[in-house]
């Protein structure tokens, strides 16, 4: 095989049989055509959309009131006398702490997250950053600018070899 | 395409229809599979593009091959997917940054007639590790015979910007078939499927 791989590419058969045959792209086209043409379902899906946002402000809400509630130590804490650490402790309410406690999360959730699609917005970015200082050269306009647009990449340039560190001792974990 | 295959279509004939649809499809959809890697969207898209082929067809003044103008359609649609801010979001909450995995077939998968199918596999997969852009950009340069500038326009962006994806993509094609030595040859598959 060739080693270039921009001649590979021209290589690859340019056609895939499509994945369904005239009559079910009539199908599917006149089902596209009647989901347009029909604004009652819109206004049933907008509806549906208010009543779930609706639905999770209030969840959200009533979670944040709960949350807000607990604190049974500091509610209690004051009232009894000058706030000294004895008094407090005197006045903690063991079993509505405990309620509290048990209603919190068990635990945080770990999500791992890949970071190709930092890189690759890193690297546009550098792209990005590359053209304008291209063309601020080319149109010779001020050294302010240019050395503004040099500091900005030179950051770029420090957060992916940040990210490609991190990626290297990441892998390096068992 | 025979004029007056094209003109009984224009007149609604579904027969002509259909037989354009037998002659082209293929070609449009396997253009839209290198453009965008999921086969999900990608079917979208060739729904898209076909509608909106048949519905701009008096439109066609017959300056260029039916196909060609069908091909513009399509690299437009596939574009335009690609720069829509739903498809970013999609690939954030991915986390995949728009990679087949390795578990999902790509088009040499479904059935690539002729050639090679081992190799074409390979190469498959190679493009699939591309960034959605840098892939777009790299078959739009070397197989669709785009220019940096209209590939420029075409993103809304820069020619530098083209010609920097594009050889961003080829360092990482070759990487990807560099002779492998133990040491070596992990580094661009285990990159590609890890992120």
């Amino acid at each position: 095989m060739h080693p270039d791989p921009a001649r590979r590419l021209r290589e690859l058969p340019s056609e895939i049989p499509p994945p369904y045959d005239w009559e079910e792209f009539q199908r599917r086209a006149r089902l596209r055509a009647q989901r347009k043409k029909s604004p009652t379902l819109w206004r049933y899906a907008a509806a549906a959309c208010v009543a779930v946002l609706a639905l999770a402000i209030g969840a959200v809400w009533s979670r944040l009131s709960d949350r807000a509630d607990p604190p049974a130590v500091a509610v209690t804490a004051p009232v009894h006398s000058a706030s000294t650490p004895t008094t407090v402790v005197a006045g903690f309410d063991q079993s509505a702490a405990q309620q509290w406690l048990a209603r919190l999360p068990p635990e945080p959730t770990v999500v791992r997250f890949g970071t190709h699609l930092v890189v690759t917005d890193l690297e546009d970015r550098i792209a990005w950053v590359d053209d304008l200082l291209t063309r601020e050269r080319l149109e010779g306009t001020t050294g302010t600018q240019v050395a503004l647009l040099q500091r900005e990449r030179a950051r770029l340039i420090d957060s992916l070899a940040r990210l490609r560190y991190v990626e290297t001792v990441s892998n390096q974990l068992p | 395409m025979a004029p007056d295959l094209l003109d009984q279509a224009r007149r609604g004939d579904e027969g002509a229809r259909a037989r354009i649809y037998a002659a082209l499809a293929p070609a449009t959809y396997g253009l839209i599979r290198r453009l965008i890697g999921r086969r999900d969207v990608a079917e979208d898209l060739f729904q898209d593009t076909m509608m909106i082929f048949y519905e701009r067809l008096d439109a066609f003044r017959g300056e260029a091959p039916l196909g060609a103008w069908l091909r513009r359609i399509a690299v437009s649609r596939c574009l335009m997917y690609l720069r829509s801010p739903w498809h970013r979001m999609r690939l954030g909450l991915d986390g995949t940054g728009g990679e087949n995995s390795p578990d999902e077939p790509g088009p040499a998968r479904s059935g690539v007639p002729g050639g090679c199918p081992g190799e074409h596999l390979d190469l498959e997969r190679a493009l699939a590790s591309l960034s959605p852009t840098a892939r777009a950009v790299v078959w739009l340069y070397e197989v669709e015979g785009y220019s940096h500038q209209e590939i420029a326009d075409a993103f809304g962006r820069t020619v530098s910007f083209s010609k920097s994806q594009l050889a961003r993509a080829h360092r990482r094609l070759r990487a990807w078939f560099e002779p492998r030595s133990e040491s070596v040859s992990h580094a661009p598959r285990s990159s590609a499927t890890s992120s």
